[in-house]
């Protein structure tokens, strides 16, 4: 009798158990941190006027730790950037300087893309920023998702509400809808072919559209994903900007 | 007719005392004109000079960069602009491809925080139209196709640049990525007014690279190499070019901010020109208003006599002008130097005030006395002596023949 | 007859109500007449005198002169037939003091609407007795010798009448007799008819007729 009362009486238990907002981002997290990291980037940044496209380096340790080198084209090869903890470093060959980037420039897209430095700053779970709730099922791509709805802790942050979908098998975010706090849509963030490499799932290629702008886009698509490269400190640090 | 201006021309100098007073109103009246128009006149003339410089005579740019011209849209762009600039040359104007982006500069080591904005064109919008040859404080104008830089002279005291420092401006390419440059500054600037001041000048290909904009440009700017009032025939003329479809075409005073500006300062000149004279002229009334009175009984027979109302007029204003005549002269001659003067050391405004006001303007004010200004002083001097001896000329007319009767009864 | 004065009448507004300064005046004038309106001030005198010299109108009555209705005319044509034929003599002289003698008579043709001769401004001039001072200006002139050149420029275009008021009040009176022994020479000589408004014995001594005025009426005619 009492088992039937709580059945009946707590919200979301439904025939099929929902995760808890808490357990499932854990599992996300889980599967898109590493020890470390090496890629191919190619980045296409189609807009309606012109496409440009980039190709770059790109290392990663933990969550904190994040370096890239621009290869292509020519006028940007050779710039590198690198992430320690929630400080963003930039070398830009052509003056042989570093610049590090601040407040209101991290929210600018990087190298014009539709992806911010901001955006790529992300490190630290969700979960620090916003409260989460699983709000049901959904589908994305013929993939069986999670739905979460997030809601930021304070104003400050770049995305007050975004909207998840996490794919049931991989665990992997494959769309984003990221709102301002009026609810308008600025940005759609989503990833494709994902794979499994050395026992984690990895999107092959991510898109990301600006909503606010009309035909605007960025297209990253990765190769040579390894995760069990071994990276030496250097890489991580000022002086590797530099060289 | 003659005998009337002989005896209008001989009442001049009747009342030696009265006439010299009524001769320095005029004299003030018109030396004040001079000045004041000369001030005015040095004001506009300073202003158009800086709106030529940062808006160009007529500009031609893509209806979208119009549109949100205030967020400097660098991908808003002409391109490519060597058909525009052609169809412009065409027609007998000179055209001037223009870039322009805000960036952050520094001088020395470290990546600094002084925002400014870059200007790239041709070496003869440098050398034409914002005159920079004579301009220079120190070092020499740009000459290489890339790699050099001119500081506008307050732009080069916030940096702390000198002639052979090298700047480094972080910009922006039309796509939005950060677009790093470097260049030598060969030269240092006095551009005239302070918005141009604070800005960096480079060659157009070293904009169109920080841009990413080969063979294009933001802006044409058009020179007719005419009076800057006549911009909008000019931009009509242009707007007739096929070559220049689908582009927006803008006189200078066409553009908000500088029309009203423009209007503000005719109207003040006018304001200002038309209270002189008409205090002065107040000054003449009274002066002459007192000869009509005493004349009474002379008028009197005269009217009597059969002279008719008109030629009462005519003979008063006659005198009238013939004092305002030697007035306008002697109001010149003084006004002058003082118009000089102030055209040589101006009035300093302060960079403050200068600062505040949405046109670029320098913080000092220059008179600027030309000979219209001159001649339009003295012809303005006649027509406060003119205007003040109507009145009591018109007084005079209702002076009836048995007044002269009665008067010294 | 010249002038034919038939119950004339002139009333000015005054205050809330008005004066009249003549009430029902006849009189009639000859030419060649050497003729005082006398009588104290306020008498009307003067007022007669405006009227018959069109320099003023009725109110009430008319006035003719050579047969023509003065109250019929427009301000423009009394004016026109005042310059003609009408001289005028002040107490105040009323020259011109930027002009020559010579040329304050000019002035009086000129206005006239009669050709500017110089001959005849100087004869008329030397006619007054004033040969030696054709180009002098009035500041450098008696008040005798101002009133010539006033008589002179009253006479040169050879007028209907000659009308002054009070001619003698500013001279002295060697000078005043002077220049009505000359206005009465010339009155005989030339058949210029003058008619005065005075109150002063020198003139009234060499008038032929006086009509004497008071309150506006007239009071007597002598002889």
């Amino acid at each position: 009798m009492m088992q039937l009362f709580l059945a009946l009486s707590v919200p979301g238990l439904h025939a099929e158990e929902l995760p808890t907002a808490q357990d499932l981002l854990a599992k996300v997290d889980a599967n898109m941190t590493f020890e470390s990291r090496s890629l191919e980037a190619t980045m296409e940044v189609v807009k309606p006027k012109r496409t440009k496209t980039y190709t770059l380096q790109s290392y990663g340790r933990g969550a904190d730790e994040a370096a890239s080198e621009f290869l292509s084209p020519a006028r940007d090869a050779g710039t590198k950037m690198l992430k320690r903890g929630d400080e963003l470093w930039m070398y830009l060959p052509s003056i042989e300087k570093v610049q590090k980037l601040s407040g209101h420039m991290l929210r600018q897209g990087m190298m014009g893309s539709d992806v911010s430095y901001e955006d790529m700053m992300e490190s630290s779970s969700w979960l620090t920023h916003y409260t989460a709730t699983v709000t049901g099922s959904g589908e994305f791509e013929d993939q069986a998702c999670w739905t979460l709805e997030l809601k930021a802790r304070q104003d400050d942050v770049s995305y007050p509400v975004r909207k998840v979908w996490v794919a049931k098998d991989s665990l992997v975010p494959v769309k984003q809808e990221l709102y301002a706090l009026s609810g308008m849509l600025i940005k759609v963030w989503t990833m494709h072919d994902v794979r499994e490499i050395e026992g984690r799932y990895y999107p092959m290629r991510m898109r990301i559209e600006d909503k606010l702008q009309q035909d605007s886009y960025t297209e990253m698509r990765f190769a040579n994903v390894s995760f069990s490269v071994p990276l030496e400190d250097e890489v991580f640090s000022q002086r590797w900007l530099e060289r | 007719m003659v005998w009337l201006l002989r005896l209008a021309a001989r009442n001049v100098f009747r009342n030696t005392r009265r006439s010299l007073l009524t001769t320095a109103t005029v004299l003030l009246g018109t030396a004040m004109l001079t000045v004041a128009l000369s001030f005015v006149g040095g004001l506009l003339g300073g202003l158009m000079s800086g709106v030529a410089a940062t808006a160009g005579e007529v500009r031609i740019v893509t209806p979208e960069y119009e549109l949100r011209e205030a967020l400097m849209p660098l991908d808003a762009n002409i391109a490519p602009v060597e058909p525009v600039l052609e169809a412009v040359r065409a027609r007998g104007y000179a055209a001037h491809p223009f870039l322009s982006s805000g960036v952050t500069a520094t001088v020395g080591e470290d990546i600094g925080e002084v925002f400014c904005q870059v200007v790239g064109s041709d070496p003869s919008y440098y050398a034409e139209v914002l005159d920079l040859d004579e301009r220079l404080v120190a070092g020499r104008l740009i000459e290489a196709e890339r790699g050099e830089s001119l500081l506008g002279l307050a732009l080069a005291e916030d940096l702390g640049a000198e002639v052979g420092d090298e700047l480094v401006v972080l910009g922006q390419t039309q796509d939005g990525s950060m677009s790093p440059v470097k260049t030598t500054v060969v030269g240092v600037v006095d551009v005239g007014n302070i918005i141009s001041n604070r800005q960096a000048f480079m060659s157009l290909a070293e904009l169109q690279w920080m841009i990413d904009l080969e063979g294009g440009a933001l802006q044409v700017y058009v020179d007719s190499g005419a009076d800057i009032g006549g911009a909008r025939e000019v931009a009509q003329d242009l707007a007739q070019d096929p070559a220049l479809a689908g582009l927006t075409i803008q006189a200078w005073n066409e553009r908000d901010t500088f029309r009203q500006i423009y209007d503000l300062s005719r109207t003040i000149h006018f304001v200002l020109a038309g209270g002189i004279v008409f205090i002065t002229a107040l000054g003449v009334l009274n002066t002459m208003m007192m000869s009509v009175l005493e004349r009474t009984g002379e008028v009197g027979v005269l009217r009597a006599m059969g002279m008719k109302g008109p030629s009462v007029v005519f003979m008063f204003v006659v005198e009238g002008l013939g004092i305002g005549l030697v007035g306008s002269v002697l109001g010149l001659a003084l006004g002058t130097p003082v118009a000089l003067y102030l055209q040589r050391h101006g009035i300093e405004i302060g960079q403050d005030v200068a600062n505040k006001v949405a046109v670029p303007v320098n913080s000092t004010f220059y008179a600027d006395l030309t000979p219209e200004i001159a001649v339009s002083a003295f012809l303005l001097g006649l027509l406060i002596a003119a205007l003040g001896a109507l009145v009591p000329a018109l007084r005079a007319t209702s002076i009836q023949p048995v007044d002269a009767m009665r008067s010294h009864r | 007859m010249l002038l034919k004065l038939d119950r004339v009448g002139k009333r000015y507004p005054m205050g809330g109500g008005h004066v009249d300064a003549l009430k029902d005046v006849s009189l009639e004038i000859q030419a060649g007449e050497f003729l005082a309106f006398a009588g104290p001030s306020g008498s009307g005198k003067t007022t007669l005198l405006n009227l018959v010299g069109c320099l003023d109108t009725p109110s009430s009555g008319s006035i003719q002169l050579d047969g023509q209705d003065l109250g019929r005319m427009s301000r423009g044509q009394l004016g026109q037939l005042r310059a003609a034929r009408i001289g005028f003599v002040f107490q105040s002289f009323n020259l011109i003091p930027v002009l020559s003698a010579l040329e304050n008579v000019e002035v009086a043709l000129r206005l006239g609407g009669l050709p500017a001769d110089l001959d005849r401004c100087e004869q008329a001039l030397v006619d007054v007795g004033l040969k030696e001072q054709l180009h002098k200006r009035p500041n450098q002139m008696s008040g005798g010798q101002q009133q010539r050149v006033a008589i002179a420029r009253a006479l040169v275009k050879q007028p209907a009448l000659v009308i002054a008021d009070e001619p003698t009040a500013n001279l002295d009176s060697h000078n005043g007799e002077a220049v009505l022994d000359l206005m009465r020479a010339l009155n005989e000589d030339k058949g210029a008819t003058f008619l005065f408004s005075t109150h002063d014995s020198i003139v009234l001594d060499r008038v032929r007729r006086t009509v004497w005025l008071r309150d506006g009426v007239v009071q007597k005619i002598e002889p």
